[in-house]
């Protein structure tokens, strides 16, 4: 039996005068109310309340609630009824924080304890529906209300659910934490909700934006490196990051840290020269206050400007001068690159910006560029021994891909190649297993490019093996939410490969780790369901070599 | 695709921009008016429909995959290829209605204006690469586009025949757009989609003051949390010796957190940046320009930077009902 409060029509005055202002006319009354015509009358609630008409949708809701009185209780009556409450108490929520608040104190009291009894009710009418909905919105309407314990009580049960959305409740809990004063509460429920859903954006921001305020800004910097891998994250990474540069000063080697990110960030979002003339000249010269006054009569000049002006002028000339390099260029030798190329960290990153430049020339149209950024960001010509330890990795195989579509028979490719091999035979020699692993991760994205698979060392399954095997050893010593993962689509190319060789069983190992990285880039439903899924269909391995 | 050459409209495009705005004004405050007083206008401005209508088409330029696909010289996308575009339309207006929620994205078929448009098409001997940019019925306002890797041409060629079986296309090619859309979502975002104007009124900032756009989070399908991002694009007009001297700028209005004020929920921008698009783009100082100029003018508002707030929910967190009761 219901408490008669909960079921009542809402007063006349709550409601306003929507009823009699809204043109769209409430389903016509019927003589025989059925479980049917409420059905609809709450689809149509809805509809109206999707579309942003608040308030007729809470006077069709509340109808259809007063219709549901009358019934006699069936399942389906429990269900409509519950989702009429469910919606009704949005509605009026939903027009309680847009309107223009002239109701009494007691009133606005009032009006919250109705609406958070709908939500209560419709809970308890079916706790499988709205377990999580109605206690994450009862929070809602009590954060809005200034009862943040209240609030955070609510969200955390909504985080107990099993919601598809109980990522989104852990946010709302680590904002109650975040303005209870508790930041080491509000970071781990952040944390609990990216590992719920990686993608979730609000909670990346919120993470960011609590440790920017509440925490020491190495935790920022910890944070951002870790984040700096995937281009998805990139706005949000570059947005603290620019943070981080205007506060500069305040930590030594700060400012330094924020800058070498920053470029590392362009790269991984692959920002070509235009890019980041377009987007980021303004931005870079405004966070160290290099920005040159002519406009207003040269006053800037009486003080020297800060010294990271003279690396964001740097990558900002190489940017605005880029077209017009020649072919000499890319031996790594740089007009005004001092401060990016004087130690072997920042080499490191010079060397990816450099492979970003090479990727948009050659999305471009503009190969010979794109060889030339590619060859300078991995500071070919190796001439003089193997490849220097700054070189960009990530820039193995597009260059590959450019020198084999040269005409001179493959010799560019084989003389590539055998540095390349050098260059990981002394990472082997150094047991360097992070450089290792990122060089097999390069070669098997070249050979399954090139439909290479079965020819030992130059071939995607040697290549891709060997890089498991390194994420392996380095996940050894790593903690259980900071493990390393292969790229998911390398994967589900060795699980292909693997079947075509007959090695199923291993197929069916790597497939977990497939389904997993899918999961984890917000594509599960593309996933492979079985081992040996679309190999039939697959390009069947080369066995011949290049060579 | 050089920044110095991405030169500002022409003022038959401006007034075709105006016009426009201008025309969907009147239709939607006649909507509008139809449901509420004009009295509480205000207080509903989160179903305002700020938002512009689009489409999005997928098509198969390549010759290679229509080959492929429908044998013959590739020349033409033949049925195969026809019936697999539309199922690829279909799957990406859905990617697109979850990640571009500030566009009203509307079934093929219908009469639209703005189209986006997804192109596969190849480059000699390299790669197949997918292209993203914004066709619009009447040439108006610039756009770019995005192009980004999407197969392996050579690899493509020697695939076996099965590979080219439509329904797995259909699922892999779909995973593929989606994969690629949100890896370069903030060029897509900035150069393409974001091109689609809203209707949203903008204040300019007076020195030391934020800047205000006069729209919902819940309007835009807005996630709260990061903050948004405007272009503005604006015209400046001074006089100089007697003459009128117009002259096109570009405000970015960046880190926009939505707030309230007179019972209405809109964006406050604290920080601006500003460009003169011509006669060359260069920064300028934006309060410098506004005191020397006789007026600036909103050409059109566009969305730069943006999140989408999760479907079912709106920008407070409130989780609204589900579809089917």
């Amino acid at each position: 039996m219901m408490p008669r409060s909960i079921l009542a029509p809402m007063p006349m005055r709550w409601l306003g005068l929507a009823m009699s202002l809204s043109c769209a006319p409430l389903p016509a009354q019927s003589s025989v109310v059925t479980v049917s015509r409420v059905r609809v009358a709450v689809q149509q609630a809805r509809a109206r309340l999707e579309a942003g008409d608040a308030r007729a949708a809470a006077a069709q809701y509340d109808s259809a609630v007063t219709q549901l009185q009358e019934l006699p209780v069936s399942s389906d009556r429990t269900r409509i009824l519950s989702s009429a409450l469910f919606g009704r108490a949005v509605a009026v929520q939903q027009q309680a924080s847009t309107a223009v608040d002239s109701a009494a104190p007691a009133e606005r009291l009032a009006q919250q304890q109705r609406i958070v009894a709908d939500f209560t009710e419709a809970e308890r009418l079916d706790s499988a529906r709205f377990g999580g909905a109605a206690s994450n919105n009862i929070g809602i309407v009590l954060r809005e209300a200034g009862d943040h314990r209240g609030a955070l009580a609510a969200f955390q049960r909504a985080t107990a659910s099993a919601d598809a959305i109980r990522a989104q409740f852990f946010v709302h809990a680590a904002q109650e934490y975040a303005a209870l004063s508790l930041p080491d509460s509000a970071a781990q429920a952040y944390r609990k909700a990216l590992r719920i859903d990686s993608t979730l954006t609000s909670a990346r921001a919120g993470l960011l934006e609590l440790l920017s305020t509440r925490f020491p800004a190495d935790s920022v910097v910890a944070v951002v490196t870790k984040w700096s891998v995937n281009p998805a994250h990139g706005r949000l990474v570059i947005d603290a990051l620019y943070d981080l540069l205007r506060s500069g000063g305040r930590t030594a080697g700060l400012p330094d840290t924020a800058l070498t990110l920053l470029a590392v960030n362009f790269a991984t979002m692959g920002l070509g020269p235009a890019d980041i003339l377009r987007d980021h000249e303004t931005r870079l010269l405004a966070a160290v206050q290099c920005v040159t006054t002519e406009r207003e009569g040269g006053a800037g000049a009486k003080a020297p400007p800060p010294p990271l002006c003279v690396p964001i002028r740097e990558m900002l000339g190489l940017a605005a001068r880029s077209d017009a390099r020649d072919a000499r260029t890319y031996n790594r030798r740089f007009d005004g690159s001092r401060w990016w190329t004087s130690r072997v960290d920042r080499l490191a990153v010079w060397s990816m910006l450099l492979r970003s430049f090479a990727a948009a020339y050659d999305a471009a149209g503009n190969p010979g560029l794109a060889l030339a950024y590619y060859e300078a960001a991995l500071a070919r010509p190796w001439t003089n021994g193997p490849p220097p330890p700054w070189m960009d990795i990530e820039s193995i195989a597009p260059m590959a891909m450019l020198y084999a579509e040269r005409s001179d028979g493959g010799a560019s490719l084989r003389e590539f190649l055998d540095g390349v091999f050098q260059g990981k035979s002394m990472a082997y020699e150094q047991n360097d297993t992070a450089r290792l692993r990122r060089m097999h991760t390069a070669l098997g994205a070249l050979f399954v490019s090139r439909a290479e698979w079965s020819n030992g060392a130059r071939g995607a399954l040697f290549q891709l093996d060997r890089m498991r095997q390194m994420t392996r050893r380095l996940n050894d010593g790593r903690l259980a939410d900071d493990k390393l993962a292969d790229p998911p689509d390398l994967l589900n190319q060795l699980r292909v490969g693997l079947c075509r060789a007959g090695r199923s069983a291993e197929a069916g190992i790597v497939l977990r780790d497939v389904v997993v990285g899918f999961e984890r880039s917000d594509r599960a439903a593309s996933a492979p369901k079985a081992a040996c899924e679309g190999a039939a269909s697959a390009q069947p391995p080369a066995r011949t070599s290049h060579r | 695709m050089s920044t110095r050459s991405r030169v500002s409209s022409s003022f038959a495009e401006v007034r075709h921009a105006v016009h426009r705005a201008m025309t969907r004004a009147a239709t939607l405050s006649s909507a509008i008016l139809c449901i509420v007083t004009p009295a509480r206008l205000h207080a509903d401005t989160h179903h305002a429909p700020v938002r512009p209508r689009a489409q999005v088409r997928v098509e198969i330029a390549s010759k290679l995959y229509r080959i492929k696909l429908d044998g013959g010289d590739g020349t033409r996308c033949g049925a195969t290829c026809s019936a697999l575009e539309t199922a690829l339309t279909t799957r990406a207006r859905t990617a697109f209605d979850a990640r571009y929620r500030f566009v009203d994205w509307r079934a093929s078929g219908e009469q639209m204006r703005d189209t986006i448009v997804v192109r596969l098409r190849e480059r000699p001997r390299a790669n197949v690469e997918m292209v993203v940019t914004l066709n619009r019925r009447a040439p108006a306002l610039s756009s770019d586009s995005v192009a980004v890797y999407f197969d392996d041409f050579l690899a493509a060629r020697s695939r076996e025949p099965s590979y080219w079986d439509r329904t797995q296309l259909q699922k892999v090619w779909a995973d593929t757009i989606e994969a690629r859309l949100d890896a370069h979502a903030s060029r897509v975002i900035s150069l393409v989609i974001g091109r689609l104007p809203l209707l949203a009124p903008v204040n300019f900032p007076s020195a030391d003051s934020s800047s205000r756009v006069d729209v919902s989070a819940d309007s835009l399908r807005a996630a709260l949390q990061p903050p948004v991002s405007f272009l503005v694009r604006v015209v400046i007009a001074s006089t100089r010796q007697r003459t009128v001297y117009e002259q096109n700028g570009e405000l970015r209005l960046n880190g926009c957190v939505e707030g309230s004020g007179a019972g209405q929920r809109r964006y406050v921008c604290r920080k601006l940046e500003f460009i003169l698009t011509d006669p060359v783009r260069e920064s300028a100082n934006f309060f410098a320009v506004k005191a020397s100029a006789d007026r600036i003018t909103t050409k059109s508002v566009h969305l730069y930077e943006y999140t989408s707030a999760p479907r079912n929910t709106r920008s407070s967190g409130l989780v609204i009902p589900a579809d089917n009761p």
